[in-house]
């Protein structure tokens, strides 16, 4: 299991960043945490890194319910970035609608849907799933 | 049928007229000896002779003296191969005397020349015999006088002559040469060639015919000429014997053209009248139709085949008779029947009447019976005709009739239906009573055909369901028809009717008729429609409500979450400059989910307030009111308040949630004011239908409705960047309007403003 480098975390509340975060680096997830409260500040700061050359994310966490730009809407406009190298996202909310996990579904983009609170075995989940899908792109690309 | 019995009647009458008024005893027999006719003389020497009736319909070998059979039956072989035949025969009568009768043989032709039968006529010569006989014994006495017998045998218009064996004429009459001059020929001198002159088909006849007269035959021929006219000649040979040898013969011929003609006459009635018995024997087959008839002069009844069938017995079983009609009228009956006829003998006529029979089987059916005088010129009865009907089926089927039609009848009543016939040959069209009832009197008599039934449907739908009902209708297999529309009563409003028809076809599938049933389903249609809304509003309850679930757990949740991993931390930290961190968040984190609670708990309030008190305020009044309540905010932010609410409008509302709706609007308004430009907030009204429209429109924002219209409205949704929008208000706002009935609308447009469409519904 390869150590992920970058994870953006989205997120109006700014308790479950500070406690995510604290998770994130005690379990050593990641060599680096971004936070944000707002989903459109996350988006123009990855569209800034791309047009840059810095590091872009491993993987983001984000939240549905948010303010200004939900979570569904900053799904819209990411699909949109010309990624060279998929990044894989996921929901992480307290929502535990049905139809939120059913619309999910409908973005490829979307790797899983994390409810709140983040513990030790959804972390795993989340690096086993990255580890599965970067398997079958390297068995894709040798094909 | 009727008619064909006329007929018959009439045949009969002048068959019987054409045997009346000849003193000869006259009978006909068709090849298999049965009586086809005969005339009263027959009868009455029948009954005086034999003491015995004759009846039609039966062999002629049941009339002769007992041990002639057999001769007679030769007689008659003889007769149906051609022949003319006489007999003679004496008869000993009850009272001892002898009668002497002589009877004559003939076959009878019918119009193509073909022998069907025999004539046979009879005359009792007991008298002449002894006349006869007397002459001779005087005559023996006499010598003979050549010249007295010319002047006797000349005397006669009947031909006779005679030949000798070699066919030379010997001495004929005047009357045989005016035969001969009748046939285009010159008489004959004594001694010339009978034959000479002879046409060839006729030569070897007559030369045959004398040959078997030169053998000793005595014979009569009948010799039928259709040249110059129709002549019937009735020839008989007598041979001459001189010392035991036969010199010659003697000839009679007798012109019998008249008598021919009448039998002629007798022969195509009676063919007609065949014929026409068969038609209606067939016929009364058919119809259970039975008939007899009484003579009233002889007393003798007779009854068709048919009318033994409807009493289930055979002709050999059952001699007709009034008694034996009475043996099969059922016990019950009798009386009756006795009564019709009694009565029917007093008036001599007759009315007709119905009752029950019970057959030898014991099967009871029952018969319908009608029956008629015919009188002569004197008014006396000569006979009764009757018919007979078996009518059990048909009685069955009338009741049959009769209790569908009730059924359908009551049917009919008892269903608030209206129920329609549509005749499409006639295009007339009937209405059952429903009709009238549901959509108003005397409608019936009105929308008489397909046209006018279509006139009063709603001009919009009229196309359409004439269409479809035509469709059905002309589609080879088309049976079932059903269609809701409107349709006008009589008293100018619509009603919501469900249509639906029924088409019957003819034997080539040709559509005839259809029947159908109208229902007015106004109130169905109504309760219909209420229920629609009942279920529209309990579907947009049931969403509200789960949507409410979700976001109060993903709410409570998100607070929850924190604390407990706040808590963990905390267990987990050792230094308290970190603690105290978490210590602070901790204290945020129940805050929140305090407020949280408290939010949701008012939602709940207001669903559970919609029965809440309600009390008439002027809206002009109520929104200076709130003004003055956030005066400070307006002044601080230099905003404008411009009502223009007409003074003249007062709303029945929940006090509390107008003063909630229109503060919050307001307070948003200011709060999404366009930083750049000083807010103005104009209110003004209008009527619209059952609402008043009240109108908040700003200067702010705006918000993009492309983006967040559907999510406007919803609990927790923000659509500013603004720190402490929760997005709350709005969720309240829109809860407290509908609790009192009414709607709300948003018109906005990113950084121009909005306008608030706010509906109190007024109904309500």
């Amino acid at each position: 299991m390869k150590k992920i480098d970058l994870a953006y975390i989205i997120d109006d509340d700014e308790i479950i960043i500070y406690l995510t975060d604290k998770i994130l680096k005690k379990v050593e997830f990641c060599n680096r945490v971004e936070k944000f409260t707002d989903a459109q500040k996350a988006l123009e700061r990855l569209m800034f890194s791309l047009k840059t050359g810095e590091n872009i994310p491993e993987v983001i966490l984000f939240d549905l319910n948010m303010p200004n730009m939900d979570g569904w809407a900053f799904m819209d406009e990411f699909i949109k970035l010309p990624l060279k190298k998929k990044i894989p996202a996921f929901i992480f909310t307290s929502s535990i609608d049905p139809a939120d996990m059913q619309k999910s579904y409908t973005y490829k983009e979307i790797k899983g849907f994390i409810t709140k609170p983040l513990t030790n075995n959804k972390l795993d989940k989340i690096l086993r799933l990255i580890d599965e899908e970067e398997e079958r792109d390297k068995a894709m690309g040798e094909s | 049928m009727g008619n064909g019995k006329l007929y018959i009647d009439e045949l009969e009458n002048r068959l019987t007229l054409l045997m009346i008024n000849t003193e000869e005893s006259f009978v006909m027999i068709d090849k298999e000896l049965v009586i086809v006719a005969f005339n009263d003389e027959f009868k009455k020497q029948y009954l005086k002779y034999l003491n015995k009736e004759v009846l039609k319909g039966t062999s002629i070998l049941n009339y002769v003296q007992p041990g002639r059979e057999e001769i007679v039956r030769g007689i008659y072989q003889r007769v149906f191969n051609g022949e003319v035949m006489e007999s003679e025969i004496e008869i000993p009568l009850p009272d001892k005397t002898v009668v002497t009768y002589h009877t004559k043989y003939k076959p009878a032709f019918n119009e193509e020349g073909a022998i069907i039968g025999a004539f046979i006529s009879g005359k009792d010569i007991t008298e002449l015999k002894w006349a006869n006989q007397q002459r001779l014994m005087f005559e023996s006495h006499r010598t003979f006088d050549n010249d007295n017998l010319k002047a006797l045998i000349n005397n006669t218009h009947d031909a006779m002559w005679s030949v000798d064996v070699d066919f030379r004429l010997i001495t004929g009459n005047e009357a045989f040469d005016n035969i001969v001059r009748f046939m285009g020929g010159e008489p004959y001198k004594n001694g010339d060639n009978i034959l000479a002159g002879f046409p060839e088909d006729h030569l070897e006849k007559f030369k045959n015919f004398y040959k078997r007269a030169f053998s000793g035959e005595v014979f009569t021929i009948v010799e039928y000429s259709s040249e110059p006219e129709e002549v019937w000649s009735e020839i008989s040979f007598y041979p001459i014997s001189n010392n035991g040898k036969i010199v010659g013969t003697a000839c009679h011929s007798r012109n019998i053209s008249d008598r021919k003609v009448y039998e002629r006459e007798i022969l195509r009635v009676k063919t007609e009248l065949e014929k026409n018995e068969y038609k209606l024997k067939e016929s009364q087959k058919i119809a259970h139709l039975g008939s007899w008839e009484l003579d009233m002069l002889t007393g003798v009844t007779t009854w068709s085949d048919e009318l033994f069938d409807i009493f289930g017995t055979t002709p050999q079983q059952t001699q007709p008779s009034l008694e034996a009609y009475f043996s099969f009228i059922h016990s019950g009956d009798v009386q009756k029947v006795k009564d019709m006829i009694d009565e029917a003998n007093a008036s001599l006529i007759s009315i007709p009447y119905s009752h029950r029979i019970v057959r030898p089987d014991g099967t009871i059916r029952t018969v319908y019976c009608e029956s008629r005088f015919t009188f002569n010129d004197k008014h006396t009865p000569l006979r009764i005709n009757g018919i007979i009907h078996d009518i059990t089926d048909r009685k069955l089927a009338d009741e049959n009739i009769k209790l569908i039609k009730e059924r359908y009848d009551v049917v009919a009543k008892a269903t608030n239906d209206a129920i329609w016939d549509l005749d499409l040959v006639g295009n007339k069209l009937f209405w059952g009573d429903g009709f009238n009832t549901l959509f108003g009197d005397g409608l019936d008599a009105k929308i008489v055909n397909l046209e006018l039934w279509a006139g009063l449907i709603h001009e919009d739908e009229r196309k359409i369901v004439y269409d479809s009902l035509m469709k059905v209708i002309k589609s080879p297999d088309g049976t079932r028809w059903e269609e809701e529309y409107r349709f006008m009563k009589s008293n100018g409003t619509y009603a919501n009717v469900l249509d639906r028809g029924f088409v019957i076809r003819n034997s080539k599938g040709k559509a005839i008729r259809v029947i159908g049933a109208m229902q007015d389903i106004t109130v169905l249609k109504g309760h219909i429609e209420q229920l629609q809304k009942l279920l529209d509003v309990t579907n947009e309850q049931n969403k509200k409500l789960q949507n409410f679930a979700h976001i109060v757990s993903h709410n409570i949740r998100s607070h929850s979450v924190n604390i407990n991993g706040l808590v963990e931390m905390i267990d987990d930290t050792l230094e308290s400059e970190e603690k105290m961190k978490y210590y602070a968040m901790l204290k945020s984190s129940t805050g929140k989910l305090n407020e949280t609670i408290e939010n949701l708990s008012n939602i709940i309030t207001i669903q559970n307030d919609i029965n809440k008190v309600r009390t008439v305020l002027n809206l002009k009044i109520e929104v200076d009111k709130t003004c003055d309540a956030i005066n400070s905010v307006i002044s601080q932010t230099n905003t404008t308040v411009i009502n223009q609410v007409d003074p003249g409008i007062d709303i029945n509302v929940i006090p509390s949630y107008l003063e909630s709706i229109l503060l919050n609007i307001i307070t948003n308004a200011i709060k999404y004011r366009m930083k750049d430009r000083p807010a103005i907030i104009k209110l003004y009204t209008q009527k619209t239908g059952n609402y008043i429209l009240l109108n908040i429109e700003d200067n702010g924002m705006g918000i993009d409705m492309e983006k967040n219209g559907d999510k406007l409205f919803g609990m927790y949704k923000t659509f500013h960047s603004n720190s402490d929008a929760r997005g709350f208000g709005l969720f309240i706002t829109k809860n407290q309007i509908e609790a009192m009935n009414g709607k709300i609308e948003l018109e906005s447009e990113p950084g121009k403003g909005s306008i608030f469409k706010i509906y109190f519904n007024e109904k309500n």
